[in-house]
């Protein structure tokens, strides 16, 4: 495992071909958030090798959009198929590939210095799989690290325990977004890499910043974020760390800039969002989010565009910002991702103890 | 009628083989099974001994018809020969899918290897079906195995045996280590002697009031625990909504920690290492909280003790308040005059409130520059180059902020 930074860079070759993918093995040293882009490309984050690979997956078109699909005992099976415990086995994030029906998850197996990272992928039918990385189509971005090539700069051998958790990922509009959070400073970046990967190029890094009511200003950790449109302008919609959803226009992600999110929405204490999903119905946008507890959220995204944000003080309690509606009976989910049209995927399940995965109609 | 094989225990002695059962076993087929043992056995592997592999041995003409079955799948194999984990409690193995995994011949042998090594303590059921066997290869070779008699079914359950895993992991030290502590604290480094398991981190630690009472939800939560590489150092940050101005959580539940009031915070001795094992004993970390700090760190203000030349002392820096001890690490370093960084140990000390920078050999004459990088902070958050929060009423513009600023000092005779 220990090669593996060094194999990365010599395998991340530059090409001039429009999609620069290579064949090999790919090794993973750990494993973070999943996102699916076009064509069953499959981005992969790597937290430890401060990494993303994206592999192009062999899967075939699916015509499946009955909703029908139900795995029980998600966990127990996987780790089945892992040949371990279910307590040895995390499962980090879900995402789906809408065209062939496959659910991907990403899994850490077992503890410590012998844990394994994997791809899992799921089928309608319940076929359970880990992904060969062997002789894969794929393509890497190295994530820029700036404290840690500082570290080399000093000249000093004492071993960098800096990381960085990436706490989500996204394909938006011919870019992955990469939000990450890290173990020291309280600062992150918001990088944005064009795919197909362009040669050594370095994901472009944005300092994010909270403003809440228009006055007091933090650095603010991205947790989980998803895209969406106003009319036709794409926005990221983020949960930062301090606060539950900040509205941030893409296309103030602009190289070394610092972006502050205008919070749109707090939702009380003692709730954190998981997940988030976007998805039209009868023509209108909606939002959709997991929390920790308060249920999942819906709230209709034009609402969001004209939202002025917060801008005084909540007082007396209760929720504040844009008004949402709780799904009432979509509870304990942990993961969401768009099925298709008609449906969400969930993870859900009590404690994460027994978990499911299964399709349920979009509201 | 269950048999007993101990000679699996003779190949591996760490194997616990559990039980063994050959279906319509008769005297014949005890005859046979010279021929064709018809055992299914964990081996190691010989080329990589750390990895345990499956083994069926098959009659001789079985094993040449599969050999001459052209390329088989793994989907065809593992019809033939599958290996499944009893992973969690309420579900039987026969509903649970099959440990993924290769297949290949060898002497007469078939093997499985699983994809990833075997975990110790898990029971592995193994199921080789002879009738999907000869299914697999059909023809006459099928139907002189079809005369032979032995069983169609052989299962075994199997299982590596798991070290008695001993307590001997502790909490090794907690930043930061002043024992007393400003309100808007954002941070706890908590350092373990070897790597623990991760992933329920929140279930093992605690904070407590001056009652011994458990404080609900003190730390965010997050999904992505905050560990550095080696898995022997978990940061855990206090909630920031309920210590920014004005965000709801803090407007409904005030901050965590508030100024004149101790807490303790607290580690269980159940949480377990990577290896399984409990901490030796659990931790606690007793602190008074004093008023929040919103000044930013102010290099200015610290004191440089320079060596002279040709000793080895240290040189040391010295802050009024403590600083983040892995940023200290990591932010502050030594230059020569020609901008070449000076190789040399760094030690936190005094509760954080000095950093010492031993270089191991005698310094000599010169100027030289301590660098310091500006996204150093403090124990609430606020770096050298803006505090935590920004009043934007009173400072509207950031002015330009360099990634470093620089401290001189001279090594004289």
């Amino acid at each position: 495992m220990g090669l593996f930074a060094a194999s990365l860079a010599t395998i991340f070759v530059l090409t001039t071909d429009a999609a620069p993918y290579q064949n090999g093995d790919v090794k993973l040293q750990s494993i973070g958030p999943l996102a699916t882009g076009p064509d069953g490309v499959l981005f992969v984050s790597d937290p430890k090798a401060a990494c993303i690979i994206a592999i192009k997956t062999a899967v075939k078109p699916s015509d499946n959009t009955s909703g029908n699909f139900k795995v029980e005992g998600l966990n127990a099976k996987v780790a089945a198929v892992l040949g371990a415990s279910v307590d040895q086995v995390r499962i980090i994030d879900l995402a789906v590939d809408a065209s062939s029906q496959t659910a991907y998850l990403s899994v850490i197996r077992g503890q410590g210095a012998s844990a394994n990272a994997a791809v899992v992928s799921v089928r309608p039918s319940g076929e359970i799989h880990v992904l060969s990385l062997k002789n894969v189509q794929h393509a890497v971005a190295e994530l820029s690290n700036a404290p840690a090539d500082q570290e080399t700069g000093t000249g000093r051998r004492r071993r960098n325990q800096r990381m960085e958790s990436i706490t989500d990922i996204a394909f938006v509009k011919g870019k992955l977004i990469v939000a990450g959070l890290s173990n020291e400073e309280f600062s992150s970046t918001l990088r944005t890499i064009p795919f197909p990967f362009e040669g050594s190029q370095k994901g472009t890094g944005v300092r994010i910043f909270h403003g809440a009511h228009g006055r007091y200003e933090t650095s603010s950790p991205v947790r989980t974020f998803v895209s969406y449109d106003i009319g036709g302008d794409p926005y990221i919609l983020a949960a930062y760390t301090c606060t539950p959803l900040v509205k941030i226009p893409m296309v103030e992600l602009k190289p070394g800039s610092n972006v502050v999110g205008e919070t749109i929405a707090e939702l009380g204490n003692r709730n954190r969002p998981l997940d988030m999903i976007v998805y039209k119905k009868n023509g209108k946008q909606y939002l959709l989010m997991a929390n920790s507890s308060r249920g999942v959220m819906k709230i209709t995204t034009e609402k969001l565009g004209n939202y002025k944000g917060i801008t005084e003080k909540v007082s007396g309690g209760g929720t504040e910002g844009v008004p949402y509606e709780t799904v009432s009976d979509w509870t304990e989910v942990h993961q969401l991702a768009e099925l298709d049209s008609q449906h969400a995927l969930v993870v859900r399940g009590v404690d994460g103890d027994n978990l499911n995965l299964e399709a349920v109609r979009l509201p | 009628m269950p048999l007993r094989h101990d000679f699996a225990t003779a190949i591996c002695p760490f194997i616990l083989v559990l039980q063994l059962g050959c279906a319509k076993p008769t005297q014949d087929e005890a005859t046979e099974t010279k021929e064709v043992s018809g055992e299914i056995r964990l081996a190691k592997r010989s080329a990589m001994p750390s990895q345990t592999v499956f083994e069926v041995d098959l009659p001789q003409a079985l094993a040449d018809g599969l050999a001459n079955s052209g390329v088989l799948e793994p989907a065809d194999w593992k019809k033939v020969f599958h290996i499944h984990a009893e992973t969690a409690n309420g579900f039987d193995w026969r509903e649970l899918p099959p440990v993924q995994g290769s297949y290949r011949l060898t002497n007469n042998r078939l093997v499985f290897e699983s994809l990833f090594s075997l975990q110790a303590g898990v029971n592995y059921h193994a199921v080789f079906n002879l009738s999907k066997a000869k299914q697999l290869i059909g023809g006459k070779t099928a139907d002189r195995l079809a005369e032979m008699k032995h069983s169609d079914v052989i299962e075994a359950t199997l299982r590596l045996e798991r070290p008695r895993a001993k307590p001997e992991t502790i909490v090794s030290q907690v930043y930061p280590t002043a024992n007393s502590l400003p309100e808007n604290l954002l941070k706890f480094y908590l350092h373990f002697s070897a790597p623990m398991s991760q992933g329920k981190v929140y279930n093992h630690i605690h904070l407590l009031n001056a009652r011994n009472e458990k404080i609900d939800l003190p730390f965010l939560e997050l999904d992505e625990e905050l560990w550095n590489p080696d898995g022997t150092r978990l940061t855990i940050l206090f909630d920031p909504g309920r210590i920014k101005s004005g965000l709801l959580p803090r407007e409904q539940d005030g901050p965590v920690l508030r100024e004149g009031n101790s807490y303790t915070l607290k580690i269980d001795a159940t949480w377990t290492d990577a290896n399984g094992a409990p901490l030796k004993h659990g931790f606690t970390k007793f602190f008074v909280v004093t008023a929040p700090d919103v000044q930013m760190p102010s290099p200015a203000q610290w004191k440089i003790t320079a060596p002279d030349a040709g000793s080895t002392n240290p040189l040391t820096l010295d802050f009024p308040e403590p600083l983040d001890h892995a940023l200290l690490q990591r932010l502050v370093w030594v230059e020569d005059a020609g901008n070449r960084a000076v190789e040399g140990q760094v030690h936190v000390g005094d509760d954080e409130r000095q950093w010492a920078f031993v270089l191991g050999k005698a310094w000599k004459v010169g100027d030289y520059q301590i660098m310091i990088g500006t996204s150093l902070e403090d124990l609430a958050g606020n770096n050298v180059s803006r505090p935590f929060e920004v009043d934007r009423v009173q400072r509207p513009e950031d002015e330009f902020i360099p990634n470093y600023v620089t401290l001189d000092f001279k090594i004289r005779n």
